[in-house]
C-alpha cells in the first residue's frame, strides 16, 4: 500500500494504473465475467441458430447476430462492473484518496474494454465456426477495427452507465433498459460497417462514413462521459 | 410567482394554436403528391421538433443544475423532459396514423423522424425508472442531470445516425423544413412550429407552477399543523424538496 | 370567426380516408392536451381542500384568542400563534 501511495504523486495516470491492475487481478484470480460472458455469447448463437432455424448465416443478418450478442453479453459485464466497489467500500477508498475521481472511470472503462476484446476473441471464432456461412478472413482486419470502436463504445457508455446505476434500487433493471437504446446509433454504423465484411463476396473495408460515425459516437460520448463521471461518486 | 404570465402566454399559444388549425383547414394549398393527407405534417413535424429542442434544452438545464447545485434547475429539467415524452408520444401516434394513411403501414421503418423518434422515447421512457430508483433527493437530482445531459447529446446523434441508414436506400418522399417547400406551406409550417413552441411553453410552466405551489402549500401545512397533518413523502420520481428549502441556497 | 362561417366552410375538407386520417391525427393532439387538464384539475382540487385546512386552522387559532386571552387582542394574527407554537414544540 505504501508502495503505491509513493507512486501515486508521480503521475497522473498512476492511479488509473493502480485501479486497472486490481480490476484485472481480481478478475484473474476469480474469473467471474469473463467465461461468463463468453458462455452466454456461445449459448445466444445456439439459440440464434434454432430461433432463426438456419445453419448459416452472412452478410447483414451475421452482422446483427454478432453485434447483438456482443450488445447483450457487454451488458451482463456491466452489470458487474462496479459490484465489487459496491460490496467492499471501494467508492469511499477513491473518494479518499488524493487522486483524481476520473481515474477511476478510465480504469473502469479499460478494464470493460479488455474484458470485451478477450470476450471476442473467444466469441468471434466460435461465431465463424457455429454459424457464420462465408469465409472470413477477406474481411478480418477491417472486422478488428470495427469491433475495436464498437468496444470502445461499449466501454465509455458502459462504465458509465454502471456508476449510475450501481447504487439505485434496481441496478439489473437500470442498466440494460438505460444502455441498449443509447447504442442504438453505434449498433446502426457497427451493422452497416460488418454486412459487408461477413457477405460472401462482400467489400474488405465497408464505407469509410460508418467508422466516421463509430468514431464520432466513441469520441462524443467518450468525453461527456469523462466530463460528467465526476459527479456520480459527489457523496 | 411561477403563475406570472401564464394568462398572456396561454392568450399566445391560443391564437397561436387557432392560427394553425384554421391555416391547416382552410388555407394550406393540398400537396401534389399526397394530397391532403399531407395535412398532418404540419403537426407532425412540429411536435417532433419541438420534442428534439426540448430533450437537448433539458439536458442544458440539467447542465446547469450539476454546475449550480440549484434544485430549481433540476426541477425544469425534470418538468421539460416529462413534458417532452408526452409530446414525444403525441408524434408517434400522429407519425404513425401519417404512415398508416400514406403507405398502408402503421410503421415504416424508412422513415427517419420517426424511426429516431422512437429510439429517443424509448431511451427517455427510462428518465422516470431511473429517478424512482434513487432515494436521497439530492442524489436523485444529481444522476438524473448526468442521465440528461448524456441523453440530451444522444438525440441529436441518434437522429444522425438513423438518417444515415435510412436515407442510402430510399429517397425522401417529402420535403422537410429546408427542403424546397412551396412558399404558403412554408408559412403554416413555421407558424405551426411557434404555436407547438408556445404550447409546449405553456404547459411546462403550469406544471413547474403547479409543483411550487404544492410544495409551498405543504411547507405551510406543517407550519401551521405540524407534521402529522402533511402525509410522509412517498418515493417519487419528481423532484420532491422545494427549492426554497434546498440546502444548496 | 362565428360557428355558421366555420360549418359553411367546412365543405372544404374532403371527408374521405385522407380527411378522417388528418381529423385523427388532430384529435390524438386535442385527446392528450385535454387529458393533461385533466390531470391538472385533480391537482387543482387537492391544492384547494389542503388550502381548506389552512384557512381553518388559521380561522380557529384566531377565535381562540380572541376568546381566551384579554390581554392580546384579536389584533394579533395568526403568525404569532404559528411562531409562538413553532416555539413551544
Amino acid at each position: 500500500m505504501s508502495r503505491d501511495a509513493a507512486r501515486r504523486d508521480a503521475k497522473p495516470m498512476r492511479p488509473t494504473m493502480a485501479l486497472l491492475r486490481k480490476d484485472l487481478l481480481l478478475e484473474r484470480r476469480a474469473p467471474e465475467s469473463i467465461p461468463a460472458m463468453v458462455l452466454f455469447s456461445i449459448t445466444t448463437f445456439v439459440l440464434f441458430h434454432f430461433g432463426l432455424g438456419r445453419d448459416e448465416v452472412d452478410g447483414s443478418l451475421a452482422a446483427g447476430v454478432l453485434l447483438v450478442t456482443i450488445l447483450f453479453a457487454a451488458i451482463l459485464g456491466i452489470n458487474r462492473l462496479f459490484v465489487a466497489e459496491h460490496e467492499e467500500g471501494g467508492f469511499d477508498a477513491v473518494l479518499m484518496a488524493p487522486i483524481d475521481r476520473t481515474a477511476l472511470f478510465l480504469a473502469k472503462g479499460t478494464a470493460l474494454f479488455l474484458f470485451l476484446t478477450l470476450v471476442e476473441v473467444v466469441a468471434v471464432p466460435a461465431f465463424a465456426i457455429l454459424l457464420l456461412g462465408p469465409s472470413p478472413w477477406h474481411g478480418l482486419p477491417a472486422l478488428i477495427v470495427t469491433l475495436a470502436l464498437v468496444n470502445l463504445a461499449l466501454s465509455s457508455v458502459g462504465a458509465l452507465v454502471a456508476a449510475l446505476a450501481i447504487r439505485t434500487r434496481s441496478r439489473d433493471l437500470i442498466v440494460p433498459i438505460v444502455t441498449l437504446p443509447l447504442l442504438v446509433p453505434a449498433l446502426i454504423a457497427a451493422a452497416r460497417a460488418c454486412a459487408p465484411l461477413l457477405a460472401a463476396h462482400g467489400d474488405a473495408w465497408p464505407a469509410a462514413k460508418w467508422l466516421l460515425m463509430l468514431g464520432l459516437y466513441d469520441l462524443v460520448f467518450g468525453l461527456l462521459a469523462y466530463a460528467v463521471f465526476d459527479f456520480l461518486l459527489e457523496d | 410567482m411561477h403563475g406570472k404570465g401564464l394568462r398572456a402566454l396561454t392568450l399566445a399559444t391560443l391564437v397561436a394554436l387557432s392560427a394553425t388549425f384554421a391555416l391547416v383547414v382552410f388555407w394550406a394549398p393540398n400537396d401534389a403528391d399526397q394530397g391532403f393527407i399531407q395535412k398532418i405534417f404540419y403537426l407532425h413535424v412540429p411536435v417532433a421538433i419541438i420534442t428534439l429542442i426540448a430533450y437537448v434544452v433539458a439536458g442544458i438545464f440539467a447542465w446547469r443544475q450539476l454546475k449550480t447545485g440549484s434544485r430549481e434547475w433540476d426541477l425544469r429539467s425534470y418538468v421539460v423532459i416529462h413534458i417532452a415524452l408526452i409530446f414525444n408520444i403525441v408524434g408517434l401516434l400522429t407519425g404513425a396514423i401519417w404512415a398508416k394513411a400514406s403507405w398502408g403501414h402503421w410503421w415504416v421503418w424508412d422513415e427517419p423522424t420517426l424511426v429516431s423518434f422512437l429510439i429517443v422515447f424509448l431511451l427517455y421512457a427510462t428518465y422516470q425508472p431511473l429517478r424512482f430508483s434513487i432515494e436521497d433527493p439530492e442524489r436523485q437530482a444529481r444522476y438524473a442531470s448526468v442521465f440528461a445531459i448524456i441523453a440530451g447529446a444522444f438525440v441529436p446523434l441518434n437522429f444522425m445516425a438513423v438518417r444515415m441508414a435510412t436515407s442510402l436506400v430510399h429517397p425522401r418522399t417529402f420535403g422537410t423544413a429546408n427542403g424546397g417547400l412551396p412558399g404558403e406551406m412554408m408559412f403554416v409550417f413555421l407558424v405551426s412550429i411557434v404555436a407547438m413552441g408556445l404550447l409546449f411553453w405553456l404547459i411546462v410552466k403550469y406544471e413547474i407552477a403547479q409543483k411550487t405551489l404544492t410544495w409551498q402549500i405543504r411547507a405551510l401545512r406543517r407550519r401551521l399543523l405540524g407534521d402529522d397533518a402533511v402525509a410522509p413523502l412517498g418515493r417519487s420520481a419528481a423532484p420532491t424538496i422545494a427549492p426554497q428549502e434546498a440546502p444548496a441556497r | 370567426m362565428n360557428p355558421l362561417a366555420v360549418l359553411a366552410a367546412a365543405p372544404a375538407v374532403p371527408y374521405d380516408k385522407a380527411g378522417r386520417y388528418v381529423a385523427a391525427a388532430f384529435i390524438v393532439l386535442f385527446a392528450i392536451v385535454l387529458i393533461y387538464v385533466a390531470i391538472m384539475a385533480t391537482k387543482l382540487q387537492r391544492l384547494e381542500r389542503d388550502l381548506g385546512d389552512i384557512n381553518r386552522e388559521l380561522d380557529r387559532r384566531q377565535r381562540e384568542q380572541a376568546e381566551s386571552a384579554d390581554g392580546v387582542g384579536p389584533a394579533v394574527g395568526a403568525a404569532t400563534a404559528a411562531a409562538a407554537q413553532e416555539n413551544a414544540s
